[in-house]
């Protein structure tokens, strides 16, 4: 590329900055990453890093699935605490069941490998879940990471520079180097036509206490609220965590961007988790935060280019972890005038939004 | 009233006797805070005359949440059960705490705080025919160093890092802490203080065994069971911050009637700068008058002035010197709840990258340790406080709306 230092500029350092960085770096190109904070500072550090294939939509799975192949390859080298607990996709009544063993048949056209348990097998995988439940969906190749050490770890690539700096820097006119901007929630100060909101979370996380949770536990209700709804809502959602922690989650809700706790919300979060895993009554929460997940209006992310010239990969609403590797070499093969790794009609930035 | 030290308790007094309806609440058992702790006539004399106005007092109490709006979540000491207390007017007498500097070797056990290696023996743990090395910096340097001596402790010396010089022109120039610290010095009988030295290095094998004391010049080894190690107090303002009021450095900012930024909310004693139990106490008074709906008197707030211009000078003269904030080695623990080491965080650039990377902070303690050490050590700025303030139970979280 170029005669100038820099190649590719790339604003933002959370995990999807950071996989765009990689991924360019890992082509040969001379990377500089620019960000205001720590990197790893926004939604990459809220989040719960779980790596999750869904298939609400076939883009997603298609998107998902894409993206653990390329999470297990960068796994057998980044250390970030990475646990391989896969997830278990809990149904609460028959209709429910119906729906993961469709679910599993879907997957398993996609090559991902999923199976059923039935009450039984599932009081055995997970003891502790409240008895009479009728089964459950088993991903077995999900896994748990700490997304701020993976976002460190990819950084530290040769190739990619690390500069404090802010976005609002950049200047449309000057079309090198090019730049591509992975802002999360914050892509609508430089870019008002790229409608994206900032959906709360709020997370809370338990002392060590080992043992008790074998996978990621997740009601199949979450994925209709999360991906088929706007409504305010809370969902039953553990996580082991290599550490031993447990961490408790998750909400949606809008409010701006005001990251105070909501009493009442984490308050009825830590019901559903004890009526889930009556046992987690008892365990010691050590810190609830809330975080911003960076959401579009049909909740897929932008990733393409914007009429100013610039490159945008934003709004993965909760899937950003998940997504970061295949949206930092999508990016990269756009930027670089490769073959892309999928097709990415689906997340123009001018495509007209349609829920899922 | 959170906190029943001297300034909650004044407070209770005073706002009770003001006609005010008043409970007071403390995460200890028994009245008196960190200063009164143990059987304290003060504290009781106190606290009586304060329920004889109405008061209503609840030990054993922890806030783990608030919100300016009037609510107060509280848990007893198992953090598996709460309740919610109302309020129209808050007074945060919330005290202090030690400040602890990593040093090689101090996570080793026998290697206490100051001012908890006298807690330990209030609590019933014996010092008799114990040889304890008293270091940091600090006027309870020298409180704990004769109360052991009192104990029957062989106190191998107490090492105070201010020198000399800044010391005497301190204590020359307020001559009532120097009848108060030569009484103490009495009863810390032969034990030598020793100015401008600390502890350089704590030693042993699975247990403290000796430390090496330094003066800059010299080093020396002393043989010791315990070693009590404070560098000072630093008020505990994590209620403070997380009802939104205003901090400057380490205190809380209020008005002339020690109101808070938040209406309603008002703050007494350490929690506006360490003042010491005779700032405490008149504070506590104004607070609590002013709590009540009465202006604190104007020779309240002329000996609180008085007071407070003493602290500041009492700050300088126990300034930290620059090698006490340098003896961790690369390898030596920083965070101890997750095994955090100097070297992890060196180089980052602020607390919230250091806890992102390493979870530096992020334990049960809640960087209430490692938090103020890293600040002090790298300039670093706190984190926004969020509840629970200390580990509940999520059946506490999740507990109903009442």
């Amino acid at each position: 590329m170029g005669r100038t230092s820099v190649d590719v500029r790339v604003y933002g350092a959370g995990i999807v900055g950071a996989a765009c960085a990689y991924f360019l770096a890992r082509a040969g190109a001379e990377v500089e990453v620019v960000d205001s904070g720590a990197p790893g500072g926004g939604a990459t550090g809220a989040g719960m890093g779980h790596l999750v294939v869904v298939e609400d939509s076939p883009e997603r799975l298609t998107l998902t699935s894409r993206s653990l192949a390329l999470w297990r390859d960068l796994l057998s080298w980044i250390e970030c605490e990475a646990l391989p607990c896969g997830t278990l996709w809990l149904a609460e009544n028959e209709a429910e069941f119906a729906h993961c063993r469709a679910m599993g048949d879907r997957l398993a056209d996609a090559e991902v490998q999923a199976e059923l348990l039935d009450e039984r097998a599932l009081r055995e995988a997970e003891p502790a879940l409240r008895p009479g439940l009728p089964g459950a969906l088993r991903v077995p190749a999900d896994w748990s990471i700490y997304a701020p050490k993976a976002a460190a770890r990819l950084l530290e690539t040769p190739g990619i520079r690390l500069r404090r700096g802010d976005a609002r820097e950049w200047r449309a006119e000057a079309n090198e180097p090019p730049s591509v901007f992975a802002l999360g929630d914050r892509t609508p100060d430089l870019f008002p036509d790229l409608p994206i909101r900032p959906r709360r979370g709020h997370l809370a996380i338990a002392d060590r206490r080992p043992g008790l949770v074998f996978h990621q536990l997740v009601e199949l209700g979450y994925l209709s609220r999360a991906h088929a709804s706007d409504e305010a809502s809370i969902s039953f959602n553990v996580q082991p965590r290599a550490s031993g922690q447990v961490l408790i989650g998750s909400t949606r809700d809008y409010a701006g961007f005001d990251s105070a706790t909501s009493r009442a919300t984490l308050a009825e979060m830590c019901r559903l988790a004890a009526r889930w895993v009556p046992a987690l009554a008892d365990f010691p929460i050590v810190r609830a935060w809330a975080g911003f997940r960076p959401d579009t209006a049909d909740h897929h992310p932008f990733i393409g280019r914007h009429a100013s010239g610039a490159w945008i990969a934003a709004g993965h609403e909760g899937l950003g972890i998940t997504l970061a590797p295949v949206t930092g070499h999508l990016i990269a093969d756009l930027v670089l005038g490769r073959e892309p790794i999928v097709d990415p009609s689906p997340y123009r930035l001018d495509r007209e939004p349609t829920h899922a | 009233m959170v906190g029943a030290g001297p300034a909650g308790l004044a407070a209770a007094e005073t706002a009770a006797r003001l006609g005010a309806a008043v409970v007071i609440l403390d995460e200890n058992a028994a009245p008196g805070g960190q200063i009164w702790r143990g059987p304290s006539p003060e504290a009781a004399g106190l606290l009586d005359l304060a329920r004889r106005a109405g008061a209503r007092w609840f030990g054993g109490c922890t806030v783990f949440d608030a919100d300016p709006e009037g609510r107060l979540w509280v848990t007893d000491v198992s953090g598996m059960q709460s309740t919610r207390i109302g309020f129209e007017r808050l007074v945060l007498a919330t005290g202090a705490r030690e400040r602890f500097l990593p040093f090689p070797g101090w996570t080793l056990p026998g290697v206490v705080g100051a001012g908890g290696l006298q807690a330990l023996v209030k609590g019933g743990a014996g010092v008799e025919e114990q040889r304890v090395v008293v270091a940091g910096s600090g006027p309870l340097l020298l409180a704990v160093g004769a109360f052991l001596a009192e104990q029957g402790a062989e106190v191998a010396c107490v090492c105070e890092q201010a020198p000399l010089g800044r010391l005497g022109r301190f204590i020359s120039a307020s001559p009532n802490l120097a009848l108060g610290a030569a009484r103490l010095r009495l009863a810390l009988g032969s034990s030598p203080y020793r100015f401008g030295t600390w502890v350089a290095e704590a030693c042993g094998r699975d247990r403290l065994e000796s430390v090496v004391v330094t003066d800059g010049r010299r080093r020396w080894r002393e043989r010791c069971d315990w070693l009590a190690c404070g560098y000072g107090l630093v008020p505990n303002l994590e209620l403070a911050r997380l009802l939104g009021c205003k901090t400057k450095g380490d205190a809380v900012v209020t008005d002339s009637d020690l109101q808070t930024t938040i209406p309603g909310v008002f703050a007494a004693g350490e929690a506006l700068g360490i003042g010491g139990v005779e700032c405490a106490l008149v504070e506590g008074s104004m607070a609590g008058s002013a709590a009540a709906g009465k202006a604190p008197s104007r020779e309240l707030r002329e000996r609180r002035e008085g007071l407070r211009r003493a602290s500041v000078r009492m700050a300088d003269a126990f300034a930290l010197r620059p090698e006490v904030l340098s003896l961790a080695s690369p390898e030596t623990i920083l965070c101890r709840c997750e095994d955090v080491r100097i070297e992890q965080v060196e180089h980052a650039r602020s607390y919230r990258e250091a806890k992102l990377l390493t979870r530096l902070g992020m334990g049960p303690c809640q960087g209430r340790i490692c938090g103020i050490a890293s600040q002090t050590l790298f300039g670093w700025t706190p984190d926004r406080v969020r509840p629970p303030l200390i580990p509940v139970s999520v059946r506490c979280l999740g507990e109903e709306e009442e």
